[in-house]
């Protein structure tokens, strides 16, 4: 497995389809993840943001899959395995924060910032 | 080709301290179980062990300095620095050193003019340590300082719309009862997965008819392992993400599941045989 695809395996384990941002599948349905997907070398740290999609009337589903995120992350951080190495991801401040779709009052979006750094 | 000289060694990422660390009353190296956080901290905390050396060529003539046969440590001078955001009276009593804590009200801190033996208590620093840093197996970075006195003396930063701040410096000191004993131990423990990876299909055997599908299921561990599959033979059953189609002809193959976690391979496989008219 490599770095990227731990990456997607990580956005991927919450129970609801993650995407990287730029390849979003047309038609694909709510709720997801999208993610940046990025990577670099050791000793650089990555500033990047993830997004969790719903289409709901209440902030209530939305935001227990932050909570689900959030403990899985935790005060430390989360480090996983990939060939070549592990990388370690960690919470950023503010690390939720809550956005609406002017064009639709259904869509809930919860923009999650974190740093991740690749140990190899 | 990448530079000879500019690579990090392969098993980085399984050697590194991360995050701030606690600092606790004890600590067992033997389970990683640790009990009472001593408190909060903010920005981190600095551990230091710096001996004090003596040489001997020093007073001899013509004898150059740092002659590694004449080096002598006096002592190790160990301690820890950081702030503390919170405080207790229990805090309190630890971080003004020579103090008791009033039996009759126990939210009274008592300074004293003099040190007794009981203001001096063992603490530990125990971090994060490499990959695998979370359960039962966690990796752990520890050091056990002994007899430790807050030497900083009891200060209180306050600030408008901030949390207050408690410096301490945390000496560790010999004891007269274990003159040669340095009075700091340090312990690094490489963590590994309290559980071993494993893959298990749900049929070790199936019968098709040809071109007919039937999807295959795993249990793995890891959970977020990347399941591989293979077929022995792709003319008489195929298979993609655990869904296996037969070929057009009768024949017999085996489907192999397979997961790789830290450079090791581990699979389970199913017999498919693809009869015609089953």
């Amino acid at each position: 497995m490599d770095k990227l695809q731990a990456l997607h395996d990580f956005w991927s384990s919450f129970g609801i389809p993650a995407y990287d941002e730029l390849t979003v599948p047309d038609g694909a349905e709510l709720p997801y993840i999208t993610y940046e997907a990025a990577s670099d070398d050791f000793e650089n740290t990555l500033y990047l943001t993830a997004s969790i999609w719903y289409r709901d009337e209440s902030w209530a589903s939305i935001t227990a899959k932050e909570k689900q995120i959030s403990e899985a992350i935790g005060r430390g951080g989360y480090t996983k395995h990939y060939d070549e190495g592990a990388f370690w991801l960690y919470k950023r401040s503010p690390w939720a924060q809550r956005m609406n779709d002017p064009d639709d009052d259904m869509i809930r979006r919860i923009i999650l910032q974190y740093s991740i750094e690749f140990l190899d | 080709m990448g530079k000879k000289y500019t690579k990090i060694p392969a098993d980085t990422f399984q050697k590194i301290q991360l995050n701030a660390g606690v600092l606790v009353e004890s600590f067992n190296p033997a389970t990683g179980e640790y009990s009472d956080l001593l408190g909060a901290t903010t920005g981190g905390n600095d551990f230091k062990a710096e001996p004090t050396y003596s040489d001997f060529g020093d007073d001899i003539d013509n004898c150059p300095k740092n002659m590694k046969e004449l080096k002598n440590i006096e002592s190790w001078g160990a301690g820890i620095t950081g702030t503390f955001v919170t405080v207790s009276a229990t805090a309190g009593k630890s971080l003004i050193g020579a103090a008791d804590l009033d039996s009759q009200d126990e939210t009274h801190v008592i300074p004293r003019n003099e040190l007794k033996a009981t203001d001096f208590k063992d603490i530990w620093w125990v971090g994060d340590y490499s990959d695998e840093n979370t359960g039962a197996s966690a990796g752990f970075i520890a050091i056990h300082m002994m007899n430790v006195l807050n030497t900083a003396g009891f200060e209180i930063k306050s600030t408008d719309r901030a949390k207050g701040q408690f410096a301490f410096e945390y000496t560790a000191h010999y004891s007269m009862e274990d003159q040669d004993k340095v009075p700091f131990e340090l312990y690094i423990k490489q963590g590994s997965s309290s559980q071993t990876p494993s893959i298990l299909l749900n049929k070790h055997s199936m019968t098709l008819a040809t071109e007919a599908s039937e999807t295959l299921t795993v249990e793995k561990y890891p959970a977020d392992a990347t399941v591989t599959w293979s077929s022995g033979n792709t003319s008489v059953a195929s298979v993609s993400s655990g869904v296996v189609t037969a070929g057009a002809s009768a024949g017999n193959t085996i489907i192999t599941a397979a997961i790789t976690v830290s450079g090791v391979t581990y699979n389970d496989t199913c017999t498919v045989v693809v009869a015609e008219g089953a």
